[in-house]
């Protein structure tokens, strides 16, 4: 609960405990005032009302008795009778208007006998003064003595009851009036010693809260500003390094703006020798194209070398048949020379000649047999060195298309070279471009830098405001802590 | 190719050999002889027996035959046995065996096999040494002698009338 809350809920206990012992007062005020009006309005004029009536029947006693004292002035002592009963009627009727007011059974019955006596007494003074004017003094004297007197003794003694009755009345009511004051103190008294203990309770409670409140407040007030006195102090540090770092900052965008310069240079630079050489680059994929066309020609005649040599191999096959029937022939030859032996030694002397050209044939048969056999070495040799070439041939054509292949590949690399050294030159291009846009950055920030370093040295000024008021803060928070710890309680 | 010099040098030794030739006939008896070859051996056989050396080609198996049987084949016309002689003298495998050499006397006429034919020759009866007495059945029936050259004579007249080459079975 806040204190504020607290503070107006305390008032408005205590506001309200006040208001119960006022409205308490008032009341009790209000019934000792009824009471004493009652006293006076009804008790007072009801006494008062009852001597009335007493006197006036006295007075009512006098005035015949001087109706019968004083024959020759009759007249004046009879007004001043009928006055009296006058009267009298009045100060009963007051009486009884009083008594109706204050609805008293007993006083009404009262006041209804005197009335009831009051006509009897009435119609005896009338019997006296009828008497009297007739001149019969000594029957109105009788009258007087005899008759009258009881009916008044009882008025008299009625009225007295009615007076006694009004004291009795009066003194009951003193009472009341004594006991209802005595009664309102009492409760006067206790409503604000509940109050006055109330009201201190709530009070204690609220300052006791309230300061309890107050001490945790101060307490982290104090620890707060001393945190922030910290905080502060480390930002007024902060600022100045800031400071220094936007001064090494400076120069070193400083720096920048020379390299950029630099590189903005050596892009144009770099440009131009990317543009010499993607001619130089157009130019060896020409002679490329012309390496080319030179490895297929050879490739051609490399071909018509192959096949040149394949005829050959052919040719040489051919000459290894023929080679064969020859070596077949002079095997027959031989078969036939032995035949030819056989039949001449079968001859017998006769075919001795015979026999010798035989023998030669089968010299020569072997002769050719001889031959036929070199030849056939020769010619697998020729053979071998055949293969040997188509070998040769078949590689060199492999090497031939191995080149006309690399002369591609290098032909696309070179192509590839030129494409590249293109975009190498449109970058460097786009580089030298983006350098100037580099140096107009730059010097943007150079000035953005400025102001920055206007800016830091601005807060780093802040900075140490802040810290002198965190110390401020700070010494206010102990003060008020130490306040605290007085109004503890 | 022949220089001029071995020419003659050959033509020389040739005219010497001629020359010689009739020397030796005079001194001893001398039988004519084809000298072949089967396997490593050096064998002759009389060439009175002998009426052609003949090239083998289209040799048709013939079945249900003894082992040395290898075959029939025609030579112009003539239906003629072949006998493989190798069998007989337990010399290992087939060689080229690509000659025949057709022997014949009155009765009978077939062909023996030859790897080679060397050609012929002439030699005396007396060089004839007599085969090996321990040589048994078939070796010493078949052969009449062996020269100073190794070279094995085989007894031509025996071969064509031995009983056991005719062959007569029936299946």
């Amino acid at each position: 609960m806040s204190i504020g809350k607290k503070i107006i809920g305390g008032y408005i206990f205590v506001l309200l405990l006040m208001i119960i012992a006022v409205s308490v007062g008032y009341y009790s005020i209000n019934i000792v005032d009824k009471n004493y009006n009652k006293l006076i309005d009804f008790g007072e004029v009801q006494i008062l009302n009852s001597g009335t009536l007493r006197l006036l029947v006295e007075q009512q006693k006098a005035d015949y008795q001087g109706l019968l004292l004083y024959k020759d002035d009759p007249k004046t002592y009879q007004d001043l009778l009928y006055e009296d009963r006058k009267l009298f009627e009045d100060a009963r009727l007051e009486a009884q208007k009083s008594e109706l007011a204050e609805n008293d059974e007993v006083s009404l019955g009262i006041l209804r006998n005197i009335a009831e006596l009051q006509a009897e007494y009435e119609k005896e003074q009338d019997k006296i003064i009828s008497l009297t004017n007739e001149g019969k003094h000594e029957e109105a004297i009788n009258v007087s003595i005899n008759e009258i007197r009881p009916v008044r003794t009882e008025l008299i003694n009625t009225i007295d009851k009615y007076v006694s009755n009004n004291k009795k009345k009066e003194s009951e009511s003193r009472a009341v009036i004594i006991a209802t004051n005595s009664r309102f103190s009492l409760l006067m008294i206790v409503s604000s010693i509940i109050a006055f203990i109330s009201g201190s309770v709530i009070g204690l409670y609220i300052t006791r809260s309230i300061t309890y409140q107050l001490r945790d407040a101060t307490g982290r007030l104090s620890s707060s500003s001393a945190e922030i006195l910290a905080t502060t102090t480390q930002l007024a540090a902060g600022a100045s390094e800031t400071a220094t770092a936007v001064i090494e900052t400076t120069a070193t965008t400083e720096e920048v703006r020379q390299i950029s310069l630099l590189s903005g240079e050596k892009s144009r630079y770099i440009s131009e020798i990317a543009q010499k050489a993607a001619s130089s680059a157009h130019k060896g994929n020409t002679a490329l194209a012309q390496n080319v066309e030179a490895i297929n020609k050879i490739k051609g005649q490399m071909e018509l070398v192959t096949q040149s040599i394949v005829k050959l191999s052919e040719q040489s096959q051919t000459i290894g048949e023929i080679n064969t029937t020859v070596n077949d022939l002079a095997e027959q030859s031989n078969l036939l020379a032995v035949n030819a032996a056989i039949e001449a030694a079968k001859a017998g002397e006769q075919g001795k000649g015979f026999a010798v050209v035989a023998a030669e044939i089968k010299i020569l048969a072997g002769q050719s047999k001889q031959a036929t056999a070199q030849v056939r070495s020769i010619l697998s040799e020729i053979q071998k060195a055949t293969s040997a070439a188509v070998m040769a041939t078949e590689q060199a054509s492999k090497a031939v298309d191995a080149g006309v292949n690399q002369a591609t590949e290098a032909g696309e690399s070179i192509r590839n070279l030129t494409e590249t050294i293109k975009e190498a030159s449109e970058a460097s291009t786009q580089g030298a471009v983006s350098s100037q846009q580099q140096l107009t950055g730059i010097d943007q920030i150079t000035k953005a830098m400025e102001n920055i370093k206007q800016a830091t040295q601005q807060n780093s000024a802040g900075a140490k405001q802040a810290e002198r008021a965190a110390q401020d803060l700070n010494e206010l928070g102990q003060k008020l802590k130490a306040m605290a710890e007085e109004s503890k309680l | 190719m022949i220089s001029q010099e071995d020419k003659r040098k050959i033509l020389k030794e040739r005219a010497k050999a001629l020359a010689e030739q009739p020397e030796k006939k005079q001194e001893d008896e001398h039988i004519e002889i084809v000298e072949f070859r089967l396997a490593h051996e050096k064998y002759g056989i009389q060439s009175s027996y002998v009426s052609e050396i003949y090239q083998l080609k289209e040799l048709t198996p013939v079945p249900c035959t003894p082992q040395f049987v290898a075959g029939i084949i025609n030579v112009r016309g003539k239906i003629l046995a072949v006998i493989d002689i190798k069998k007989f003298f337990e010399l290992p495998g087939k060689a080229d065996l690509h000659k025949i050499i057709i022997i014949h006397d009155n009765m009978m006429e077939f062909g023996i096999l030859a790897d080679a034919v060397l050609g012929t020759g002439q030699i005396s009866i007396r060089d004839i040494q007599p085969s090996l007495p321990t040589l048994t059945g078939i070796h010493a029936q078949y052969l009449r002698g062996v020269t100073k050259e190794h070279l094995v004579v085989l007894d031509a007249k025996k071969i064509l009338c031995d009983k056991k080459i005719i062959v007569h079975d029936e299946i």
